[in-house]
């Protein structure tokens, strides 16, 4: 029932016409008792009604009160959104959908500040962003799509300023639809990203420096997690074991291992995260590597230990060290094959020593042997010559010793058969590949430190048929000599010279720039045990000059022009 | 030179000089003794040599250089060397260089005689050649220049006719020299006269 004042006012008019008709109160009270029970329903009713009213119009007033507050609260919603929208850092702009791209109703003060531009400059226009003749950036693209099909759309563009400057703009378009569902407005929210941008590509520059240092680093770089599985594989690592980052990423890394490491590299690597242990890690170590093919490599490997994320990695350094164990095995061999000639050079020396004793020493008893043979035949003719019996006995007793000393030559000859250096070790040789060989073992060790060599080696020279250890012997006596000479030299000075002498036999000649000969010292020069220093690889130069007569050369000395002495040799050619 | 050729002996050492001395002049052979290659050179009469021992290993001047000299001043004197044991190449050289023998100490006296003998031999030999050379000169002098001539002639085996033609005589006058050559020579036959120019190294020239 529609308490309205209409009806209210309808019921008092009632009530009135009622009295009215039918009298006063006191009449109508005296008429009737029905009348007065009517009256007081009347006026209960009545005052029902109003009160009725009352509390309709009191609901009313509160739901106009309400009302009001609720428009008093939207309002200050309102205010406060429109100051946040005011006082937010971040650009915003609100464009309404005239020609479908719109046009700026609103721009905060964010947006001025950020472009440059004012309020006044840019509302009415199409936002700047979209304005046609932009270039089509797939950032851009973005953008038209979004308006096209009217989704909202977040992407980065670099938004110009006023002043031609921009900066990197991170735009958010959001539809703002109407009751029917039809997109009226779009609101743009602008947020400066330009130091978070700027920060990237720094970052981004960073990473692409050290992906190529990576990608380009002379040694090949693997990088593992706690379980050994591979994380990291560059190109080298690539080159040198045959594998492409796609096929080991993931794997264990002792596939690039050989037995027994593959078994235990786990084991390793479980250890250290234990114990802390370092083994490996910052010290570094020579280890053989695995190939794709099976086969073996050395390399050099270091290992680091980084910790991303909470988790611990390591990056292992690889260095393929082939070239360098060859060179270091190359010089090895060298150094053995030196220390071989060395002892070979001094077992032949003492050899040589001996034989050369066993040789003066026959020599010198052949001498006493010979006159005392002589004198024995020499008497037992002259007992034999007078025709006389009483000489039988004498002259049987010289036989006996005539006899035994050709049994005493006989020994001495078989001895220095038996130490002498047969002729079978003479063979075809060039001389300067000898004296090459001679001359670095000469030139070993501190003797001939600060020493000036100077070599005239000719070329062509014809092969010689020598003994190659024992021309040797020579030459390296002839060098010790020489550096021995030197001793004293401010600037110590030695040249050897091979060359074809008028005769056409080989001429070798060894020359110092020492104190010279004395006379005293030149006449005893070749004689036996004549030298003041045994050594263990010089053999004195009697032994020389018995090697280089065998041979059916000459050795000799002379003073050297400047000073110094000049020891030469010859080799004949041959027959 | 005298009748009996002498041995030299050349060596330092004083022993085996003295007793290799001894035991050749109980062979029979005179012998002087010299203490090195330079006394040798130097005092020896090289005409009166029939040979010469020489040790070839000496201080100062060797055995092969003493031998090296004697080519020189005088080639035909045999020269043995004497060597200790080993000394192999180095004889070998000796030999190619002319010495005629070598031999090694201690001496075994056969080896020594035998040695010594052929080389006394051919120093007797050439000195005889050297004598019957020095001889048939002497003769070739003293013929007169025309007597010579056909000397010449006749030893390249012209016959007297073809002699006297070449000369411009008469063939009887060839014949008369002839006989006088064949005296003064002392040849027998024209073979012989040839035998002896050739002996004596004389100059044959034709016309």
């Amino acid at each position: 029932m529609r308490l309205t004042w209409a009806t209210t006012l309808g019921v008092c008019g009632a009530a009135i016409i009622a009295l009215v008709i039918f009298g006063t109160p006191e009449e109508i009270w005296s008429a009737n008792r029905i009348f007065p029970g009517m009256t007081l329903l009347m006026l209960v009713m009545l005052g029902v009604l109003f009160y009725w009213r009352y509390q309709s119009i009191k609901r009313a007033n509160a739901k106009l009160s309400d009302a009001i507050e609720t428009g008093r609260k939207i309002e200050r919603a309102l205010q406060l959104r429109n100051q946040a929208i005011e006082s937010s850092i971040n650009g915003i702009v609100i464009t309404d959908v005239e020609d479908d791209i719109g046009r700026v109703i609103y721009v905060n003060p964010a947006y001025e500040e950020l472009t440059g531009f004012s309020a006044e400059e840019l509302v009415g226009q199409p936002p700047d962003i979209l304005r046609p003749g932009k270039v089509a950036t797939p950032e851009l693209k973005a953008l038209q799509t979004s308006l096209t099909e009217n989704r909202p759309v977040r992407t980065t563009v670099r938004t110009f300023r006023k002043d031609g400057s921009f900066f990197w703009d991170d735009i958010h378009i959001s539809q703002i639809r109407d009751e029917n569902g039809e997109v009226s407005h779009r609101i743009a929210i602008h947020s400066d990203i330009s130091d978070a941008m700027d920060k990237e590509i720094e970052l981004d520059n960073s990473r692409r420096a050290l992906q190529s240092m990576i990608a380009t680093s002379p040694d090949g770089i693997i990088t593992i997690d706690r379980h050994g599985a591979i994380q990291m594989f560059n190109q080298t690592a690539e080159a040198l074991f045959g594998y492409s980052e796609s096929e080991v990423i993931g794997m264990n890394v002792k596939m690039l291992m050989p037995h027994p490491y593959q078994a235990e590299h786990d084991s390793y690597i479980s250890k250290y995260l234990k114990t802390g242990e370092k083994r490996i890690i910052g010290i570094g170590r020579e280890v053989t590597a695995l190939r794709k093919d099976g086969t073996t490599f050395p390399i050099e490997l270091a290992v680091g230990e980084i910790e991303i994320n909470g988790e611990k990695q390591f990056t292992g350094f690889i260095r393929d060290i082939t070239q360098r164990r060859e060179a270091e095995n190359q010089l090895a061999s060298s150094q053995n094959r030196l220390k071989e000639l060395q002892s070979e050079f001094v077992h032949v020396s003492r050899l040589s020593a001996m034989g050369e004793m066993a040789a003066t020493l026959a020599h010198e008893l052949n001498q006493p042997l010979a006159a005392m043979m002589n004198y024995a035949q020499a008497t037992r003719r002259m007992l034999q010559s007078v025709d006389s019996g009483e000489n039988d006995r004498p002259i049987e007793l010289m036989t006996k010793a005539v006899d035994q000393a050709g049994r005493a030559g006989e020994i001495i000859r078989r001895l220095r058969n038996f130490v002498a250096q047969g002729e079978t070790d003479r063979l075809l040789d060039d001389i300067n590949d000898v004296l090459n060989e001679a001359c670095a073992l000469a030139l070993v060790g501190a003797r001939s430190d600060g020493v000036e060599t100077t070599m005239a080696l000719a070329a062509d020279l014809p092969e010689v048929m020598m003994d190659r250890i024992q021309i040797q012997q020579v030459v390296v006596n002839l060098i010790r000599n020489s550096l021995d000479a030197t001793v004293d030299q401010e600037r110590r000075l030695i040249s050897i010279r091979t060359s074809l002498d008028e005769q056409n036999d080989l001429l070798v000649s060894v020359a110092d720039n020492g104190p010279g000969l004395d006379k005293a010292v030149a006449e005893r020069l070749f004689q036996p045990f004549n030298s003041s220093k045994p050594d263990g690889m010089g053999i004195g130069l009697s032994i020389s000059r018995t090697i280089i007569e065998q041979h059916g050369g000459r050795i000799w000395a002379t003073p050297n022009e400047g000073g110094g002495v000049v020891f030469s040799f010859t080799l004949p050619i041959g027959e | 030179m005298s009748q009996e050729a002498t041995v030299c002996v050349v060596d330092d050492d004083e022993a085996v000089r003295d007793s290799l001395q001894v035991l050749l002049e109980t062979m029979g052979y005179r012998v002087n003794a010299y203490d090195s290659g330079v006394e040798f050179l130097e005092n020896c009469a090289l005409q009166e040599a029939g040979c010469v021992l020489v040790d070839v290993r000496m201080p100062k001047m060797s055995g092969l250089e003493v031998q090296q000299r004697l080519r020189t001043d005088r080639p035909e004197l045999p020269v043995i060397i004497v060597t200790g044991h080993g000394d192999v190449p180095m004889a070998v050289q000796a030999m190619r260089s002319g010495a005629v023998d070598f031999i090694e100490k201690p001496f075994d006296e056969d080896m020594l005689l035998a040695s010594v003998e052929s080389a006394m031999s051919l120093a007797r030999k050439s000195h005889e050649e050297d004598e019957l050379k020095a001889s048939i000169r002497t003769n070739i002098a003293r013929l007169t220049p025309r007597e010579r001539e056909v000397f010449d002639r006749l030893i390249i085996g012209h016959a007297n006719k073809v002699v006297a033609r070449k000369l411009n005589c008469s063939p009887r006058t060839v014949e008369i020299h002839r006989a006088r050559i064949m005296e003064k020579m002392a040849a027998t036959s024209i073979a012989h006269l040839v035998r002896m120019a050739l002996a004596a190294d004389i100059e044959i020239t034709d016309d």
